[in-house]
């Protein structure tokens, strides 16, 4: 898997950098494709979403008790933000930095029991681990001191891809 | 064109959000920060809280995600249990309403006795 970061750039706020990715050599980030299959569909929980990620860059941080952790294994950072039972599916860094994923509706108890969220969040528990992986080694992607993701706009691969 | 509309969807989403909803959302999740921090202070868990105000987790879990529309009486018994302030109707801040003077009342009730 490659991936390359970008800051959401509509959603600059003093409290929170969001980001998204590029997944190998897909057009759109997973937060768009996830704005894109939603918004004809679920409006309404869309907008709320939107609504609390705004507040949270503008007032109140990425606070841990405003997601659902523990939503992919213990230690990935994945997370998920709802409203209702429309799902989008983050990785929360701290309270200053949040990565946007994919998400989608949820009929199931679970989200392994349903094929396209299973898929989605497996997927991003991929970019969890590769971000990991760089960050650790401090290679090619750090966070500095202002609580931004910096990657210079580069891909960054997991070690199959390699 | 439909690229370009594609790209620009949070844009747009973000122009049509309702300013209302906004205020409300404000006002839920500033309440649930409120709880969590005074969760922190008493080294209170949230279990510890259901516990104490006899609901289950996955309710306390629900109101600290800052999206729940709480009733007054459920803010009121939070309030007990945190001992903190979540509505503030203290009555040094009402306007000052007109009372019967002393001597209506007591005539009134000579009339009765």
């Amino acid at each position: 898997m490659k991936i390359r970061l970008k800051e959401i750039a509509d959603f600059k706020g003093n409290k929170v950098h969001y980001y998204s990715v590029y997944v190998d050599d897909e057009k759109y980030t997973l937060f768009e494709k996830f704005l894109l299959d939603n918004i004809e569909s679920n409006r309404k929980q869309v907008n709320s979403i939107l609504i609390r990620l705004t507040e949270m860059k503008k007032h109140y941080g990425a606070r841990e008790h405003f997601f659902k952790m523990s939503e992919g294994k213990v230690g990935d950072g994945i997370c998920a933000l709802y409203e209702k039972d429309l799902r989008l599916y983050c990785i929360r860094f701290n309270n200053s930095i949040v990565l946007l994923g994919n998400g989608g509706i949820k009929r199931t108890r679970t989200y392994q029991e349903d094929d396209k969220l299973h898929a989605i969040v497996k997927c991003l528990q991929k970019v969890s681990t590769i971000l990991d992986k760089h960050i650790k080694e401090e290679k090619d992607l750090i966070i500095t001191e202002d609580n931004e993701l910096i990657s210079d706009n580069i891909n960054l691969y997991d070690d199959e891809s390699k | 064109m439909k690229a370009n509309r594609e790209k620009d969807i949070l844009k747009t989403l973000l122009s049509e959000i309702d300013e209302s909803e906004c205020k409300r959302m404000h006002y839920r999740m500033g309440v649930a920060v409120k709880i969590a921090e005074a969760l922190k202070r008493k080294g209170m868990n949230q279990k510890d809280l259901a516990n104490k105000l006899g609901k289950k987790p996955a309710e306390i879990s629900k109101w600290l995600t800052g999206n729940h529309n709480f009733t007054i009486d459920t803010l009121v018994d939070i309030q007990s249990a945190l001992d903190i302030k979540l509505i503030d109707v203290k009555e040094s801040k009402f306007e000052a309403i007109q009372t019967l003077p002393e001597k209506i009342v007591h005539t009134r009730e000579r009339r009765y006795f």
